[in-house]
């Protein structure tokens, strides 16, 4: 299994985890020209957007939340794109999530970052 | 999508490393309490195995402390204390960061145990040898001449001569090599305990075959050990040719 594959199993964890705590999943790794997304998910009356951070082991470095800012741009991107193509009604509240999975822990972040000043 | 347990289960023993990670983190998630189940199970073995290289790491601190010197080799001996058979050593050479899961003092180890570790070290060792001293050059010598006998009978017999060797608490007179004497050295150290386990398995069979030739005593259940059996069949039968007479007298014989 290369890295690809290994990152796929790890969304599919994450989506089965969204789907346990009650959201349903609408994609799974979106992506156009600006940037991709792992995972969209309606969540009650929030759509999200939602980024997978996975470390196997102990290995050292940042928390696997930290999503950096040239990511959290992409991430942005790809959002304002979906949102556009689907014609998601204006009055939607949104939110960008991050699903951390570490060794056998899975924490979800509720908001973990805002749409990146760029996009605004 | 819905996949079966059995199918999972093979995944999961099929996958290591990172992708094994990536399985798990997903079948935890599984809606099925028993893919979950499977994962759990899984996680639970990874750490057990964990814990067991973690134990035998830290049964070669010694082995690690002189390898600067050259080849490590651990001696241990089997039968010090019974009234029969003979006294084994063994002696063994393992390679560097050699993995020998389960690898512990031969006491502390089922008989099936010791007879699997014993073709897993003879395949993995640099070098092994065993030493056999009898009953009779016992009762001349006296036990411990007798096992420092042994012991040089097993050095003598590696195919290639070690710079070190870690004891378990003794020092072999006879040897030039410079020795470690280690107190419970076949439990802190992976080559004591392969030694000590060549000790004993090859002197345990030897036991058994003695059995055969006087069936009267149950050599293969006591290995000459002095058990109450052991004892009531001496004095319904006598010593036997494999009996220490040295060890014996105290019980009348």
């Amino acid at each position: 299994m290369n890295k690809r594959k290994i990152g796929t199993v790890y969304e599919d964890a994450a989506a089965a985890f969204l789907e346990r705590e009650g959201c349903r999943i609408l994609e799974h790794g979106f992506r156009c020209r600006g940037g991709e997304i792992d995972l969209i998910a309606r969540d009650g009356e929030y759509l999200v957007f939602a980024e997978v951070k996975y470390r196997a082991g102990k290995g050292s470095g940042s928390g696997p939340e930290a999503v950096d800012m040239r990511k959290q741009l992409r991430i942005s991107k790809a959002a304002l794109f979906y949102l556009a193509r689907c014609q998601i009604p204006p009055d939607t509240p949104c939110r960008f999530d991050v699903i951390a999975i570490d060794g056998g822990k899975m924490r979800r972040i509720r908001g973990a970052f805002p749409l990146h000043p760029a996009c605004r | 999508m819905a996949e079966k347990l059995a199918q999972i289960k093979e995944k999961l023993d099929a996958a290591a490393g990172e992708e094994l990670e990536a399985l798990l983190a997903l079948y935890e998630q599984d809606e099925r309490a028993g893919a979950r189940k499977l994962a759990e199970q899984k996680r639970k073995q990874l750490a057990r195995l964990a814990a067991e290289r973690q134990r035998l790491e830290e049964m070669r601190q010694f082995e690690h402390m002189y390898e600067e010197y050259g080849l490590v080799c651990g001696i241990d001996e089997a039968g010090r204390g019974p009234l029969a058979g003979p006294v084994a050593a063994g002696a063994v050479i393992l390679p560097r960061d050699c993995e020998i899961l389960y690898l512990n003092d031969s006491k502390k180890l089922s008989a099936a145990k010791r007879d699997e570790l014993y073709e897993e070290i003879q395949e993995k060792a640099v070098a092994w040898g065993c030493g056999i001293v009898g009953a009779g050059r016992i009762d001349e010598i006296n036990i411990l001449q007798a096992t420092y006998e042994a012991m040089c009978e097993a050095i003598g017999s590696l195919k290639v001569m070690p710079d070190v060797l870690l004891n378990d608490a003794v020092t072999i007179p006879q040897v030039r090599i410079r020795q470690i004497a280690i107190v419970k050295g076949d439990a802190r150290s992976v080559s004591i305990a392969a030694a000590s386990i060549i000790a004993k398995v090859t002197r345990d069979r030897m036991m058994a075959e003695y059995a055969e030739l006087f069936p009267e005593y149950g050599f293969d259940v006591h290995k000459g050990y002095g058990t109450a059996a052991h004892i009531e069949a001496l004095k319904k039968y006598g010593p036997c040719p494999i009996h220490r007479r040295s060890f014996i007298k105290n019980f009348g014989f």
